[in-house]
């Protein structure tokens, strides 16, 4: 299930926004190579008085944005952010568990907090944990904690522990390319220059083919039937604030050069 | 880099080696990213000949650099680095990130050395205290698991008082790391040495404490979010707890009776966190003494360990 917080009615919610821990939360207006950045929900919360906002446990995401608050803990994400903060676009939960197994999942998600690296994250644009989105290892009581990676292999990693695996990406072949997608070698290249090079031959798991399986409730969803899933039209293309600038800036600059030349 | 001839792979190790003398503050990440993804393809016998002892070197020369070896030496497993874990730790003057990764880092160490791993347990557990005296409540968050793995059973009293402390007080955050702490070390039995003294004074204590307080909600967004986790692993903590004692005890300690109740109150009451909790106890408790456990509690904890909860989401 997939929900889409923007939308005016929420057809798939009872009376008012509802979400649980557990849930998992995407960001779909500050994408990186058309990828969403996504979180756990730990908490629904007031951050001020009337102010709602989803908290939310997330890695930092590839993006190069350094404004935004991007640390491994837990972050307001909310319908209307602040410039630095994480937007709360979409909600996606697992429709065949309640709300017991979804807080196992948060659980995870906290038990993981204290293993992550803790230096190299804040490296630009966290392109490293590309090559390897999710780094575990186990520990001596054998559990299995997630040392580094990208925001959505820790999403992985804590439904796969909690046994609820989301998206099929055992065999490592049949994950995409960073070179497949052609958004995230630009971005990439944008980010960190020609050093994004060594990481086109990198297979990674796609925030995408997560949401894909929210949204076609199909678990674990194999990453090769992407195509067909088919997320609100609205998502397909959003322009941030920064595009809108800039296409406002281009305009404006070409109507100065027009009335420029006829003067 | 994987197809490269051994003269190549041990001229770019040179290399790295020079840039983590080299290494200042600013430039850390690069070098660590370097440094971790040279290591993954499987290069440990390169590495563990060399790495401990320069990372003693640069643990006495307080370089910054140490952060990174010392990450490096953990996530290779290299019981030859406990030195340089021990310098680093002892030196309270130290590089705040050194001593983050050394206090987090040195769990993964396979030292079997008592004398060794209580050294290093109580100078990880007075970093702790150090740092909570200074509110730097994300180097607590990694320091904390590793005090038990390392002190085991002489970590009890430390975690309980910690729970106490900070249960009543304001922190959340600290009751559930402690509680989690002191959950996995209940969880893990062989790690605790069966010890009626040490159940009386720590375990009721802890019981006492968890049963009776309530959380009280902390100031700002990340605490608020942590009291209904404290909850959940307090709730799991009484499971596990019980069930420990009632392994190495000959009949069902009074206890483990009052834990059943406690766990099944929870899941009837609790929160969606706490249900989580206290299915997970029940699980412990079952799995360690169902059959003394009286009928009518037996039967409840069975059903609530199956049962999905009915419950939905809360609203926003």
């Amino acid at each position: 299930l997939i929900v889409d917080l923007n939308a005016r009615k929420k057809p798939e919610f009872r009376a008012g926004d509802t979400a649980r821990p557990g849930d998992v939360v995407y960001d779909l207006t500050h994408r990186f190579g058309g990828q969403p950045h996504v979180g756990i929900v730990i908490k629904v919360s007031e951050v001020k008085p009337g102010e709602p906002a989803l908290l939310v446990l997330s890695l930092p995401g590839l993006h190069s944005d350094e404004d935004r608050e991007t640390s491994a803990r837990t972050w307001p994400w909310k319908s209307k952010p602040r410039k630095d903060q994480w937007k709360a676009d979409v909600l996606a939960r697992r429709n065949d568990i309640g709300a017991r197994r979804s807080a196992e999942v948060a659980r995870i998600a906290r038990d993981n907090w204290g293993e992550f690296i803790k230096v190299g994250s804040s490296d630009p644009s966290r392109q490293w944990n590309l090559h390897n989105y999710k780094r575990t290892r186990k520990d001596r009581l054998g559990r299995i904690l997630f040392l580094s990676g990208t925001c959505v292999g820790f999403v992985e990693h804590c439904y796969e522990q909690a046994k609820l695996d989301l998206v099929d990406d055992d065999d490592r072949l049949s994950l995409p390319e960073v070179e497949d997608r052609p958004g995230l070698v630009k971005d990439l290249r944008a980010a960190i220059g020609p050093k994004a090079d060594a990481y086109l031959r990198d297979r990674t798991l796609m925030s995408n083919s997560q949401l894909c399986a929210f949204s076609k409730d199909d678990y674990p969803h194999h990453p090769a039937s992407d195509e067909a899933c088919h997320l609100p039209s609205h998502y397909q293309k959003r322009l941030t604030e920064d595009e809108i600038e800039q296409i406002v800036d281009r305009v404006a600059l070409r109507a100065i050069e027009r009335e420029r030349r006829k003067s | 880099m994987a197809d490269m001839p051994l003269s190549t792979v041990e001229a770019y190790l040179e290399q790295l080696y020079g840039r983590l003398d080299q290494a200042t503050e600013g430039d850390l990440d690069s070098v660590a990213v370097d440094f971790i993804n040279f290591v993954e393809p499987g290069r440990r016998d390169l590495i563990s000949r060399s790495l401990p002892a320069k990372a003693e070197g640069l643990v006495h020369n307080r370089k910054p650099g140490a952060a990174v070896a010392l990450e490096v030496c953990g996530h290779l497993e290299l019981a030859s680095s406990a030195p340089a874990f021990e310098a680093a730790l002892e030196n309270r003057a130290f590089h705040r990130l050194t001593q983050v990764i050394a206090a987090q880092r040195v769990r993964l160490l396979p030292i079997e050395d008592a004398e060794l791993l209580g050294r290093l347990g109580r100078l990880v557990r007075d970093r702790v205290d150090g740092w909570l005296s200074e509110d730097d409540i994300d180097a607590v968050r990694c320091a904390i698991p590793s005090v038990p793995l390392l002190l085991r059973g002489e970590a009890l009293p430390w975690l309980t008082r910690l729970v106490k402390g900070h249960l009543v007080h304001d922190d959340p955050q600290i009751v559930e790391c402690a509680a989690r702490a002191a959950r996995l070390l209940a969880v893990n039995r062989s790690s605790l040495v069966p010890d009626s003294s040490l159940y009386k004074d720590c375990v009721e204590e802890f019981f006492r404490v968890a049963s009776t307080h309530h959380l009280v909600r902390g100031p700002n967004p990340e605490q608020r979010s942590s009291d209904e986790w404290a909850a959940a692993e307090l709730t799991e903590a009484i499971g596990a707890f019980a069930g420990w004692a009632s392994s190495w005890s000959k009949g069902t300690p009074d206890r483990a009776d009052e834990a059943a109740l406690f766990l099944t109150e929870r899941f009837v009451c609790g929160s969606a966190g706490e249900q989580a909790g206290a299915t997970a106890g029940a699980r412990h408790l079952l799995e360690a003494c169902g059959e003394r456990l009286p009928d009518v509690l037996r039967l409840a904890l069975q059903s609530l360990s199956q049962t999905q909860s009915s419950k939905e989401g809360s609203s926003v």
